[in-house]
């Protein structure tokens, strides 16, 4: 029987290479249990099987296909991640190093033409190497040459700065991060999104962008877009996309609330600080909670575990702010260990409630 | 989107560098909005290091009226409601100093008047300021800069309007906040006053470029600057390097034709050594 793997993408096919692997590995428990006994025809037929699916989705996707392959291919995947970062440090480097030397349309040409170079590169990697390493360093490398291009043109020009470059720099990133599958990219598109939309609620309410970061209410308006993105974004062939914008929609939603329920005077809110404090903080512990229902039902680990982590958090703030100045230190961090232990019967609770509902 | 990726990409590219050209084409267009010379007092060359061979000046410009507390005085209340913001809570108030603490600043433009009477009025304050922490260098009349900030609003064309002199009035976008101030000391009858103001918290564009074909003197006094021994600060340690234009006390050397144009984006025209 010939092996047809039937899907397209390398998560997919990495997917497939280790259920084969952990098959095998649990058939091999079985038969020594003496649980099964695969006669010598199936045995063979089974690992033929299996060699040809493997060899074929190895030859199509560069799978990992052993343990100690996956291990060399996450060192790859840092030392990529810290080349890209490094050449993009070199770009900016080496411009700025000689850019006083080129004639003012010398500077423009070169600008603009860097991302594209960088964006040629991305293409030919792409095609000559399947796992994408490669590629997601001259990736990183052309978002990097976009956003020094469209710096120093501002500065070259002494343009008044504007939020539309951040939507500039988003597209471009986005678009890379869904052509090649590349999460990094995405993350990168993900942080140009957010502050583009957070300068955009600041205008909007009379604040210029350059302040978006003094009011983190202006984070709550990309936060809500990134999770409805989660939703409606078509990902097909990207699994990694969804959870990773409600990772982020999460991460922006709670860092913008933490700041606010503990410093209430850089709210829009015409309220007393205290008062601007007290309704965030309660919304802080409703929104944890539903993001751990709403994780835990959906099999949502990234919501889980960012509703867990600020809820934890954010009671450990409180606490701080109710207890610290009186009560003794051992006394203090005995609660709040006690405290930890209450969430861990929690989330244990809930997990076998989760467990008994799927079984 | 495989193969679109990539050329949807290449396109925003495009486009971005294109927007950001034409605008400033439609910037440089037609007659400047404002044409003036200024100095090395005004557009001090900005500090620069080895990693950074782009040359810019630095706008320089008087953001405090000697010997007042208030940073400028003609920016009062009055002038801040005018720009929109709420001042109805009387500046003695409970709160007033965390309501307007809290006021998020707006964007407006400011008109900075060159070598005018409004710098007559600021350098005799200057003279007549008694010494202290506030009071401006002693050798304001040759090194100082002769930019003061006369007025804000939200219309630039109605600034223009009030301020009709392009070569002695700029009129440049800004970020404007109210100010609350508890006057101690030292401030007359009105000691221990509460005051509401508005404060200028930064000019928008306030380094300019010097392209290449205009950076030629420039480049003859940053090599000058850069043989200064460089007076230790507590952030300089004994690094070498050039000396903070700022910590310059002598009379300017060079003249700079600089022009706002349709944005109120500015442009160096002309760089001139001066005898």
């Amino acid at each position: 029987m010939a092996f047809d793997p039937g899907f397209a993408t390398r998560e997919d096919a990495q997917r497939r290479v280790d259920r084969i692997r952990a098959f095998r590995e649990e058939l091999a428990e079985l038969e020594r249990l003496g649980v099964v006994a695969l006669d010598g025809g199936q045995q063979d037929r089974l690992r033929r099987f299996h060699e040809e699916a493997v060899a074929s989705l190895a030859a199509r996707f560069d799978v990992d296909s052993t343990e100690a392959e996956r291990r060399l291919s996450l060192g790859m995947r840092v030392a990529s991640f810290l080349g890209a970062i490094a050449l993009s440090a070199a770009v900016y480097f080496f411009f700025y190093r000689f850019w006083g030397s080129l004639s003012t349309g010398a500077q423009v040409g070169v600008l603009a033409a860097a991302p594209l170079a960088a964006l040629a590169g991305m293409e030919l990697a792409a095609r000559k190497e399947r796992t994408l390493y490669v590629a997601g360093i001259l990736g990183l490398v052309a978002v990097a040459c976009f956003v020094l291009d469209l710096n120093v043109l501002g500065a070259t020009f002494n343009l008044t700065p504007t939020p539309g470059a951040f939507l500039a720099w988003a597209a471009f990133a986005g678009l890379l991060a869904y052509a090649y599958g590349l999460q990094l990219l995405l993350l990168a598109a993900i942080a140009g999104f957010t502050v583009f939309f957070s300068s955009q609620v600041s205008s909007w309410m009379h604040c210029p962008w350059e302040f978006l970061g003094e009011r983190p209410e202006n984070l709550f308006l990309p936060a809500v877009l990134l999770l409805l993105m989660a939703a409606f974004v078509p990902s097909r062939g990207l699994p990694r996309f969804p959870p990773l914008y409600r990772a982020c929609g999460l991460i922006v939603l709670f860092l913008a609330l933490f700041v606010v329920s503990n410093w209430g005077w850089a709210s829009y809110v015409p309220w007393p600080s205290g008062t601007v404090e007290a309704v965030y903080q309660l919304t802080s512990f409703a929104l944890a909670g539903v993001a751990i229902v709403v994780g835990s039902r959906r099999g949502w680990r990234e919501v889980e575990t960012a509703g867990t982590a600020f809820l934890a958090l954010s009671l450990f703030a409180r606490f701080f702010d109710w207890w610290w100045d009186w009560m003794p230190r051992w006394l203090f961090f005995l609660v709040i260990g006690a405290l930890a232990v209450a969430i861990l019967l929690a989330l244990r609770r809930l997990r076998s409630t989760r467990h008994r509902v799927t079984a | 989107m495989r193969r679109a990726g990539p050329i949807l990409a290449a396109a925003v590219v495009v486009v971005a560098n294109a927007v950001a050209l034409v605008g400033v084409a439609r910037n440089r267009a037609g007659e400047p909005e404002a044409e003036v010379f200024l100095t090395e007092r005004e557009l001090p060359l900005a500090l620069w290091t080895e990693d950074n061979t782009g040359a810019f000046l630095r706008l320089e410009w008087q953001r405090k009226f000697p010997g007042s507390k208030i940073e400028t005085p003609w920016f009062d209340r009055a002038k801040l409601a005018s720009l929109g913001f709420d001042c109805s809570y009387p500046a003695e108030g409970k709160d007033a100093r965390e309501r307007y603490g809290r006021m998020v600043p707006w964007r407006a433009y400011v008109v900075l008047e060159y070598d005018g009477p409004a710098w007559h009025r600021w350098l005799e304050a200057a003279e007549a300021a008694p010494e202290g922490k506030d009071a401006p260098r002693e050798n304001a009349r040759v090194s100082a800069s002769r930019l003061v900030p006369i007025d804000v609003g939200r219309d630039p064309d109605e600034l223009r309007r009030l301020y009709p002199d392009r070569s002695r009035c700029l009129i440049v976008p800004a970020i404007v906040a109210p100010r609350w101030t508890l006057l101690e000391e030292g401030e007359g009858d009105s000691a221990g006053k509460a005051v509401l103001s508005g404060r200028i918290q930064y000019i928008l564009v306030s380094e300019v470029h010097v392209p290449k074909h205009l950076g030629a003197p420039l480049a003859a006094f940053r090599a000058a600057d850069a043989a200064v021994p460089r007076p230790a600060g507590p952030r300089d340690g004994d690094r070498p390097g050039p000396p903070a234009p700022q910590r310059r006390h002598t009379p300017p050397r060079y003249e700079v034709l600089l022009r706002y144009g349709a944005h109120h984006e500015p442009w160096v025209a002309e760089v001139r050594p001066l005898p």
